[in-house]
């Protein structure tokens, strides 16, 4: 075999055609998306492939540490209202979110990329648009438990879908217990907080969340379970 | 080497976990064997191997000797403290060579590392100093190839085997064993002799699902295998990175907010069409599209079709929540009806108060307290979305297809482009088309007809690969309708597929919750030419089938066709599949018909392994995409079915109660 120049353009039919079809996946076009939609992923898998090797598991590459403060004070200066900063770790970007719906005592906070967190008093009932969201909870208990900075023990469950996509539940035992009072001073945010940690276990599964709960029953900062791939949401009011 | 769970050669007593699905190529020596395994229950275990033999005939050293064969292993007992697993198995029982083997076999673990095996085998397993012997195996019998060797079964000789394999760690597996395989019929023929019965391997874990293995296999030579393993069970990527859905916008209480409650809108004709626009624009943006509106002052209807998510589920709970979004507060009742091809499938009726409370709930909840209801007709003061018919779609995209271990080629592919469009004229009646140009492709040519004794319906492959480029694929005016409650029809005119034009039309009744449907179809075709453009040759025929289609409840749907195939001649086609709420499928299929073993040629019947897998699945995307791949046997005459797009099962199923259930998981995502 001889050697090939390697500054020469791709020549064989088959670069030839890989380079024709990297154009097409990138440029696949028409009013039928149904059919577009096809190629256009199937890059992007051949990407999430080359990453499983690489070695990377497809996660996101970690983003450099912003300067906290300074998220905060533009953030606080987008919005007149509520506003969160929030981390999913493993992704490890810091998140500006503010609520955009509510129903009943459910509150839903999205980012500026349409991915959502449900909260009921603060506690993390559900996601959307990650990969294996939560879809849901019963926590009735549990938040009665966190908003009164009590001791004791509850029950608590997490819907899931599973890998063909039905509803699974989670359900486990939870205890609770608080430390000693912090004063957190963020943003808006100037409070006297009582940590509750509530710690929750069923077979090899266990769950360690943190809530900073103020006097009115407000949870000010969080680290909160989302599920086993996704792992924890840490949450910081900035304006309640 | 063989594409089950085992150790080198020899089979083991373990079985995959329910649903594991795997892809094994090995080779050593002269041998290469390829192999699609999967676990169709937790007890059984069934493959599929395409194998080659370089050097099978001493005169001729180019010969490749190829041949497929089916294995089946079922576990009869699970392990336990003190018990090993045991499993009972047929290695090549359908084949047409004389390398047919059936085996018992024990697996027991020692701690979490160490797994030992003992079995013995008959046949090819029992050739090696045999221990004993239950009578003497028949031999093989004359006649046609593709059919059970039923009377050689754990008949003659047998012999011990055995092995250990010891796990180093998550990514290292190391293997022993000893082989009671003698090769005999390879060392007659001389183009493989062993040296000694042991065989020593490592298998080395790439990533999850991706297997590595080396071995050194009878004392002179090294093989290799790689295994891709998929589980539709487990998808390959995270199951839901969209967009989040629009949320549920509650109303406010009547007694806070009595004026909002009002239904004097009802009477302001710019109402109706301007939230209709609305409805169609936000729809739109997340993938469905809002075929036409029924409005009262306490009842909304919506006519949608999904062309997103891969659950119709998921398409109505976002529906259901832009809904809540639009209309007045007097609007109590939802209905959202699920189209496709501009035929209603059926009616998804739920009270807005149950969206409302619940939003927050588990999906089963929201289940069961909706209404699924057969949609035929049209009810009162249903508007078309003004502007969406006539609808022109089209597409430029490149195409990728695989044929597996068909003809002489394990794995064939294609790579091309095409151009396909639509015109949807009104609802249900529509043209479209579709043209491909080949890029790069090793599917079989040929330059002369087929050797068969039939009318050549399908033999021809290799001419119509050949010549057509650019090809027609199909260029047809379809009309879907619906002549009653429980009742579909489809009607389709032109060149319906690559190697037939004509007409055919179908009905099926399915009702919305019922587990049967019942079908017919009939066609007149002639058959096109090879270019695969607009001319016909001389081959024209009626065929037809009536079908039955039975879903199990289980996992497992069955289809029967009984009727007249494209060669004249009559029978039937079974198949079963496995499937899962996820739109994974794998299934089997087999035709008899009144062509003789002699007349079909190879293979005796068409019979075949198919599996489907959605996109969404694999890239964790929303795609309403599903690949499809069918192994069959060759491409022969006998058995052959119209392949006419939009076959009514198919998509209407998609549309009713079970399918809706099994995949409603996903309505509040």
């Amino acid at each position: 075999m001889s050697k090939r120049n390697l500054s020469s353009p791709p020549s064989s039919p088959l670069a030839r055609a890989a380079a024709l079809c990297v154009c097409l996946a990138l440029a696949a076009c028409g009013t039928d998306t149904s059919k577009t939609a096809g190629s256009r992923a199937a890059l992007g898998a051949v990407k999430s492939v080359t990453g499983l090797f690489a070695g990377g598991g497809g996660k996101a590459p970690a983003k450099a540490g912003p300067d906290l403060a300074d998220l905060a004070t533009r953030a606080l200066a987008a919005t007149p209202g509520p506003v969160m900063l929030g981390v999913v770790e493993k992704y490890e970007a810091t998140l500006v979110i503010a609520p955009n719906a509510s129903n009943g005592d459910y509150v839903t906070w999205k980012t500026p990329d349409l991915r959502t967190f449900s909260f009921k008093q603060g506690v993390l009932t559900s996601t959307r648009g990650f990969g294996d969201d939560l879809m849901s909870s019963q926590a009735d208990d549990a938040i009665a438990m966190i908003t009164q900075r009590r001791t004791g023990s509850a029950t608590r469950t997490w819907y899931f879908l599973s890998g063909v996509g039905n509803t699974t539940a989670l359900k486990m035992n939870c205890s609770y217990a608080t430390g000693d009072p912090v004063h957190l001073k963020i943003g808006a945010i100037d409070a006297r907080t009582t940590p509750v940690v509530e710690t929750c276990q069923r077979g090899g599964v266990k769950v360690q969340n943190l809530y900073w709960v103020d006097r009115a029953g407000n949870v000010v900062k969080s680290r909160q379970w989302i599920s086993g791939a996704m792992g924890y949401f840490v949450t910081q009011m900035l304006r309640q | 080497m063989f594409g089950m769970p085992g150790l080198v050669e020899m089979p083991t007593a373990e079985a995959a976990p329910s649903g594991h699905f795997s892809f094994t190529y090995g080779t050593y020596g002269p041998f290469g064997r390829g192999t699609m395994a999967f676990q169709v229950t937790p007890r059984l275990t069934a493959s599929f191997r395409y194998s080659s033999i370089a050097g099978y005939l001493p005169a001729d050293p180019d010969y490749v000797n190829y041949d497929r064969s089916f294995d089946l292993r079922f576990r009869v007992l699970d392990e336990s403290k003190y018990l090993p697993a045991v499993s009972i198995g047929l290695q090549d029982f359908m084949g047409t060579t004389p390398s047919s083997s059936e085996y018992i076999v024990a697996t027991k673990s020692i701690g979490d590392r160490l797994r030992v095996t003992g079995g013995i085998g008959w046949g090819r397993l029992g050739s090696l100093n045999a221990i004993g012997a239950t009578g003497v195996r028949p031999p093989r019998r004359p006649g046609p190839s593709g059919y059970p060797n039923y009377y050689q079964w754990f008949q003659g000789d047998f012999a011990a085997f055995g092995g250990v394999s010891y796990k180093v760690n998550d990514k290292i597996t190391l293997k022993a064993e000893y082989s009671s395989d003698a090769y005999t019929l390879a060392g007659d023929r001389g183009y493989y002799t062993r040296n000694s019965p042991f065989n020593f391997g490592v298998d080395y874990a790439l990533a999850p699902g991706w297997n590595l293995a080396a071995y050194y296999m009878y004392g002179n030579q090294i093989g290799l295998q790689f295994s891709v393993a998929m589980n539709p069970n487990r998808p390959t990527s995270h199951s839901g990175t969209e967009e989040a859905p629009h949320f549920v916008r509650p109303r406010p209480s009547r007694s806070a907010d009595p004026e909002a409650w009002g239904t004097d809108w009802v009477n302001e004709p710019e109402t109706g069409p301007g939230l209709q626009a609305a409805l169609a624009t936000a729809l739109g943006k997340t993938g469905i599209t809002l075929n036409a509106m029924a409005l009262t002052a306490t009842r909304a209807e919506l006519r949608v079709t999904n062309n997103r998510y891969n659950s119709e589920a998921q398409a109505l709970g976002r529906t259901f929540r832009i809904m809540t979004r639009a209309f007045p507060a007097s609007v109590e009742t939802f209905v959202v009806t699920l189209m496709r091809n501009g035929t209603p499938l059926s009616s998804v009726t739920m009270s807005r108060s149950d969206i409302e409370r619940l939003e927050h709930a588990p999906a089963p909840e929201a289940f069961a307290a909706a209404q699924i209801t057969d949609a035929a007709g049209r009810p009162d003061g249903m508007t078309l979305t003004p502007g969406l018919y006539p609808r022109f779609n089209w597409s430029l995209a490149p195409y990728f297809s695989i044929g597996l271990f068909g003809g002489e080629q394990a794995v064939s592919a294609e790579l091309g482009l095409r151009l396909a469009g639509s015109y949807e004229i009104t609802p249900g009646l529509v043209l479209s088309a579709s043209l491909k140009k080949t890029i790069l492709s090793n599917f079989v040519e040929a330059t002369s007809p087929s050797d068969s004794v039939l009318p050549h319906v399908r033999s021809d492959v290799g001419l119509y690969n050949a010549q057509g480029d650019p090809s027609l694929e199909h260029l047809t005016l379809a009309w879907y309708a619906r002549p009653a409650r429980d009742l579909y029809s489809r009607v389709t005119f032109g060149y319906l597929e690559p190697m037939f034009a004509g007409v055919s039309a179908e009905v099926l009744w399915k009702p919305v919750d019922s587990r049967l449907g019942l079908g017919a179809e009939l066609a007149y075709v002639v058959q096109r030419d090879y270019d695969q453009l607009l001319g016909l040759r001389d081959y024209s025929t009626v065929t037809g089938h009536v079908s039955a289609y039975y879903d199990f409840g289980n996992g497992f749907e069955t289809q029967l066709d009984v009727g007249r195939y494209l060669a004249g001649d009559f029978g039937a086609t079974v198949s079963i599949d496995r499937t899962f709420a996820n739109g994974w499928k794998v299934g089997a299929y087999a035709t008899f018909t009144d062509v003789s073993a002699e007349d079909f040629g190879e293979g005796s019947f068409d019979k075949g392994v198919r599996f489907s897998v959605p996109m969404e699945w694999a890239l964790g995307k929303p795609s309403r995409t599903n690949t499809q791949t069918t192994i069959m046997s060759l491409a022969r005459d006998g058995g052959a079915q119209l392949r006419v797009e939009g076959r009514l099962f198919d998509w209407v199923n998609e549309g009713h109660g079970d399918a809706l259930a099994a995949r409603w998981g996903r309505f509040w995502r």
